[in-house]
C-alpha cells in the first residue's frame, strides 16, 4: 500500500480515495501546481491535508470562511492531527503572538486572506520552508465568481514573497471563465487542471410551487411526517429559520428539530452541529452558515425554503445530501415573489452611489484636518455599510490609489475618474448578479430535465442517475423509498440517571 | 427572573441613574461609570451576569415592566417603581434565588471554571468509552491548554476522576431545586450525549432564553461559592477554579495608571506621561479605591480631610456629591469627596 493510502486509512478512516483525490495528491508530491475542481462533498480538503503530512515543511491554506477554517481545525484535531492552527480576525493578539512564535511547529497553517497580509506574520512565514500554498474556495479570486474577495487578488504578491512555492487552487464550482481567472490572477498559467463533474448520480431534484408562501410550512410538515430522515432546511433569514423551527417543533413531537445560524452563541453552535452529526437531531433549520466543512454522510433530504442568489451556491448546498451514495432528494419550495428576498440580498452586497459619495466627502474632510487614518467600524456605522460593501469600496479606493494601506492619499483630481469608474463597476456587477438570479429562477421554472438544466453551464454531460432523476423526468415523492437507519431514541430521564450515565456510575 | 432582577436594580439606583445603566451593569461593561454604579448602589452582585444580553431584549423587558404597571417612566430613561412593583419585589424575594449571584467577584472566573469543567467532563467521558474522536465544546486555546495539563495528572486515573466528580456534583445538585439540577445536567456533554442548547433548554422548561441563561449562571455562582469555601467535599472540582493573578476589577487604562503609581509617580506626572487629563487619572484612582480593599488612601488625602468628608456624608445620608460639597462650604474638591465615598463603600463591603 502506498504511503498516502496508509495515512488516509489511519487518520481519516477511509479505505480508498474518492474520485480525483489521489491524482491531485500525486501531482502535488511531484512539485506541480494544481487547479482542482471537485464537487462538494468529495473531500477536497484531503487533497492538501495528506500532502501536508508527507511533505517536508509547512503548508499554508488560505480560506475565506472563518467558520469553515475553525471547523476544519477542530475536525483534524479530533482525528488526532494536532499540529494545525488557524489564524484569523478572531484570534486575539496574545494567541496570535503565541502562534507566530511557534509557527514552524504547525504542519498546516490556515490563514484568512486578510490576515496573510499582516507584515509580522508574513515575515515569519518567509523564514519557513513552505512546501505548498493552498488557495481554498479559489473561485473567490474571480470577479465573476459568486463570492468575489478583493483580498484574493493580493495573494499573487504573497506567493512571490514566499519564493513561489507550488500552488494548489481548489474550488467546487468554477465555470470555464472562472477557471481562466484563477490561472490569470495567480499568475500560474501552467497549473495542472483536474476538473471533475459536479453532479452526483444519487441526487434527485424537485421543485414544489405554491400559490402563497404561507403554504410552505404545512407542506414541510406533511413531508417530514412521511419521511423521517435526516433533513436540512435552508433559509436566507435567521429570523425565519427560528420561527419555522418553532412551528415544526410544535407539530411533530417525534421529530427532533432545531435551528442554526451564525448569530448563535459559539458553544450552542457546536452543540447543535454535534447533535445533528450524532443523529440526536433529525431536522435542522439553518442558514448557509451551517454545513460548511461538515461531513455528515446520511443527510437524505434538503429543502430550500428560500433559494440562494445563484446556481453555484445552490449546487454547493444540495451537495451536502447523500454523501454515502444513498438516494437523496433536493426540493425547492417556490412561491410568487420569492425572488424579492435574494434580490434584496444582492442589493446589500454592493454599496450605493450615495454611500460612495458620502465616503469620499468624509475622506476629503479628514485629510483637510490632517487625519489620514480610516476607522473602519466608525465609517461602517456612520454610512450604514456592511462588511461586504466595505470590502468592495476599499478595494476600489486602493485600486485608484486614494487609499494605501489604510492611509488616505491626496484625492485632488482622482475623484471624478474614481466615481465614474466605480459607478460603472457597480452597475456591471449588479447586472451580472441579477442575471445570475434570473438563471436560478428560470431553473426553478424550467420545464425540461432539471438535472441537465442545472449542470449545463458547468459541464458538457451529466451522469446517469442511480435513482430517480428529477420531477420532470420521473420523480414523485410517492415513489421515494429512502434508506432509514434505526433511530436511537432518547428517553427523557431525570437528572440523577442522566448524571450517572454520563459519569458511567450506573447503579446496580 | 430577568424582570425581577431589572426591577430590583431599578429600585436600588433610586432614579439617580438611567435604565441604560442597568443594561451596562448586567452586560458587565468595564467602564468606570458602570463599575462605580455597581459599588455605589450595591448592585455589584448582578455585574456581568448576562454578558450576551442585547439591547432589544433589555428594552422589551423594560416595556413589559411598564405594561405590568411595575414601573413608570420619567423623561423616558428614568424608571420609578410603582407600589405594585415594590410589592412584586417584596413578595418574590426568595423565589428566584437571586442572592446566589456574585457577579462582581465571579463574572469572569466562573466562565472559565465552567468551560474547563464542561470540557473535562466531555473529554473524560469520551476517553472512558474509548472514544478518541470528538469535537471539543470550546475552541478557547487557554482552556484546552489547561485541560492538557490536567490530563497529564489524571491519565491513568480517569475512572477514579469520573467517580469522584460524580459524587461531588451529585451532592451539590441534590441540594438545589430539582429543575435547576436538571437544567445543569441537560447542558453537559459527554460520550453519546450532546448537551442541549440554550434555546432547547428554554423550550423544554418553558422559559425564555434569557431566564435559562440567568438560571445557569445562578447555579454556577452557587457552585463556585461552595467549591471556593469547602475544603473536603469538592476536592476535584477545586482543580477547575481559576486562580486569577491578583488583578483588580478595573479598566485597562486604570491598570496602566496603577502601574505608574506603583513606580511612585504623582497624578500630574502620570497625566503628563500618558498624555491624559489629570481628571482622567483621578477617575482611575477612584476606580482603584472601589476595587482594592487594600487601597492606600493616605497617599492622596490626609487623615483630617478624610475624617471631615466621611462625617459629612454619613450625617447627610446622601451620595450626591454636589450636596456634600456645598455642606462643606466648597472647601474640598470633587475628587477628594468621591475618593472618600469610594474608599468607604469598599470598607463596608469588606
Amino acid at each position: 500500500m502506498i504511503e498516502s493510502t496508509k495515512i488516509l486509512n489511519k487518520y481519516f478512516g477511509h479505505e480508498n480515495f474518492r474520485e480525483g483525490q489521489q491524482e491531485i495528491i500525486e501531482d502535488i508530491r511531484n512539485g506541480s501546481s494544481v487547479l482542482g475542481v471537485l464537487p462538494t462533498g468529495s473531500g477536497k480538503s484531503i487533497c492538501y491535508q495528506i500532502p501536508a503530512m508527507m511533505l517536508h515543511g509547512n503548508v499554508i491554506v488560505i480560506s475565506p470562511l472563518l467558520s469553515l477554517m475553525e471547523d476544519q481545525v477542530k475536525q483534524l484535531k479530533a482525528k488526532g492531527i494536532k499540529n494545525v492552527v488557524a489564524i484569523n480576525s478572531f484570534t486575539n493578539s496574545n494567541e496570535k503572538n503565541d502562534i507566530i512564535s511557534n509557527l514552524s511547529n504547525y504542519k498546516l497553517i490556515y490563514v484568512s486572506p486578510e490576515m496573510i497580509q499582516n507584515k509580522q506574520l508574513l515575515a515569519r512565514l518567509k523564514q519557513l520552508h513552505i512546501s505548498l500554498f493552498v488557495i481554498d474556495e479559489a473561485h473567490c479570486i474571480s470577479q465573476w465568481g459568486h463570492e468575489f474577495r478583493p483580498d484574493y487578488l493580493k495573494l499573487v504578491e504573497v506567493v512571490e514573497q514566499l519564493n513561489n512555492p507550488p500552488l494548489l487552487a481548489l474550488t467546487a464550482t468554477a465555470t470555464p471563465d472562472v477557471q481562466k481567472d484563477i490561472l490569470k490572477y495567480l499568475n500560474a498559467p501552467n497549473m495542472k487542471k483536474h476538473i471533475y463533474p459536479m453532479d452526483r448520480e444519487n441526487l434527485t431534484f424537485a421543485v414544489q410551487t405554491f400559490e402563497h408562501r404561507n403554504e410552505k410550512v404545512a407542506y414541510i410538515k406533511t413531508l417530514l411526517n412521511k419521511f423521517d430522515v435526516p433533513t436540512m432546511i435552508y433559509f436566507s433569514s435567521k429570523k425565519e429559520a427560528e420561527t419555522v423551527a418553532e412551528q415544526l417543533n410544535g407539530n411533530s413531537p417525534n421529530l427532533r428539530i432545531a435551528f442554526y445560524h451564525g448569530g448563535m452563541d459559539a458553544v450552542d453552535r457546536t452543540l447543535i452541529q454535534q447533535q445533528f452529526m450524532q443523529n440526536q437531531l433529525d431536522v435542522i433549520c439553518c442558514t448557509s452558515a451551517f454545513g460548511m466543512g461538515i461531513d455528515k454522510s446520511n443527510v437524505r433530504l434538503i429543502i430550500h425554503y428560500h433559494f440562494p442568489t445563484q446556481l453555484e451556491s445552490f449546487i454547493q448546498e444540495v451537495g451536502r445530501a447523500g454523501r454515502d451514495g444513498e438516494s437523496s432528494v433536493s426540493v425547492v419550495l417556490y412561491a410568487p415573489y420569492d425572488e424579492m428576498l435574494p434580490r434584496r440580498l444582492i442589493e446589500s452586497e454592493l454599496p450605493s452611489m450615495e454611500q460612495v459619495n458620502s465616503l469620499l466627502f468624509l475622506l476629503d474632510k479628514k485629510s483637510q484636518y490632517n487625519q489620514f487614518k480610516l476607522n473602519k467600524q466608525e465609517i461602517m456605522l456612520q454610512l450604514e455599510m456592511n462588511e461586504v460593501q466595505w470590502r468592495f469600496i476599499v478595494h476600489h479606493l486602493e485600486k485608484h490609489d486614494i487609499l494605501n494601506k489604510n492611509q488616505i492619499m491626496p484625492i485632488y483630481d482622482k475623484k471624478d475618474r474614481f466615481l465614474s469608474s466605480i459607478e460603472e463597476v457597480i452597475n456591471e456587477r449588479f447586472a451580472y448578479k441579477l442575471n445570475k438570479l434570473n438563471e436560478i429562477v428560470s431553473w426553478i421554472k424550467t420545464e425540461k430535465c432539471r438535472r441537465k438544466a442545472l449542470f449545463q453551464p458547468f459541464q458538457s454531460n451529466t451522469k446517469t442517475p442511480k435513482y430517480a432523476c428529477c420531477d420532470y423526468c420521473d420523480f414523485d415523492f410517492t415513489n421515494w423509498q429512502p434508506t432509514y437507519e434505526s433511530k436511537q431514541t432518547t428517553i427523557i430521564q431525570d437528572w440523577q440517571s442522566e448524571l450517572a450515565m454520563l459519569f458511567m456510575q450506573n447503579k446496580q | 427572573m430577568f424582570q425581577y432582577i431589572i426591577l430590583e436594580c431599578l429600585r436600588k439606583i433610586k432614579q439617580e441613574r438611567t435604565t441604560a445603566s442597568v443594561y451596562h451593569l448586567l452586560k458587565g461593561k468595564r467602564s468606570s461609570q458602570t463599575i462605580q454604579d455597581a459599588h455605589v448602589y450595591r448592585i455589584g452582585d448582578y455585574f456581568g451576569i448576562l454578558k450576551k444580553l442585547n439591547r432589544s431584549t433589555f428594552e422589551n423587558a423594560i416595556d413589559d415592566l411598564i405594561k405590568n404597571n411595575y414601573i413608570l417612566m420619567k423623561n423616558s430613561n428614568i424608571a420609578i417603581l410603582t407600589e405594585k412593583g415594590i410589592a412584586h419585589l417584596n413578595n418574590n424575594q426568595e423565589k428566584y434565588g437571586t442572592h446566589y449571584f456574585n457577579g462582581m467577584e465571579y463574572s469572569n472566573e466562573v466562565d472559565i471554571f465552567y468551560l474547563r469543567l464542561q470540557l473535562a467532563i466531555q473529554t473524560y467521558s469520551n476517553l472512558a468509552n474509548n472514544c478518541h474522536q470528538f469535537v471539543p465544546l470550546t475552541d478557547d486555546r487557554m482552556i484546552q491548554k489547561f485541560l492538557k495539563e490536567h490530563y497529564k495528572q489524571y491519565k491513568s486515573n480517569v475512572s477514579i476522576w469520573l467517580h469522584d466528580v460524580y459524587l461531588e456534583l451529585f451532592d451539590f445538585l441534590e441540594a438545589i431545586p430539582m429543575t435547576q439540577a436538571q437544567l445543569f445536567v441537560d447542558r453537559l456533554s459527554g460520550f453519546n450525549k450532546i448537551g442541549l442548547s440554550f434555546n432547547q433548554l428554554a423550550v423544554k422548561n418553558k422559559l425564555t432564553v434569557t431566564d435559562v441563561s440567568l438560571n445557569l449562571t445562578s447555579i454556577l455562582h452557587r457552585l463556585y461559592t461552595d467549591v471556593n469555601k469547602d475544603n473536603n467535599h469538592t476536592r476535584q472540582l477545586k482543580q477547575f477554579l481559576y486562580d486569577q493573578p491578583d488583578t483588580l476589577l478595573i479598566t485597562q487604562s486604570a491598570n496602566k495608571t496603577l502601574e505608574w503609581l506603583v513606580k511612585g509617580f504623582s497624578i500630574e506626572q502620570i497625566a503628563n506621561i500618558r498624555k491624559l487629563k489629570t481628571s482622567t487619572i483621578e477617575d482611575h484612582i477612584i476606580e482603584m479605591a472601589y476595587a482594592d480593599s487594600a487601597f492606600d488612601l493616605a497617599r492622596f488625602i490626609d487623615a483630617n480631610t478624610y475624617h471631615v468628608i466621611k462625617t459629612a456624608f454619613r450625617q447627610m445620608q446622601t451620595t450626591k456629591l454636589k450636596e456634600i460639597r456645598e455642606a462643606l462650604n466648597n472647601q474640598y474638591n470633587y475628587f477628594q469627596i468621591r475618593l472618600v465615598l469610594a474608599y468607604e463603600s469598599n470598607q463596608k463591603r469588606g
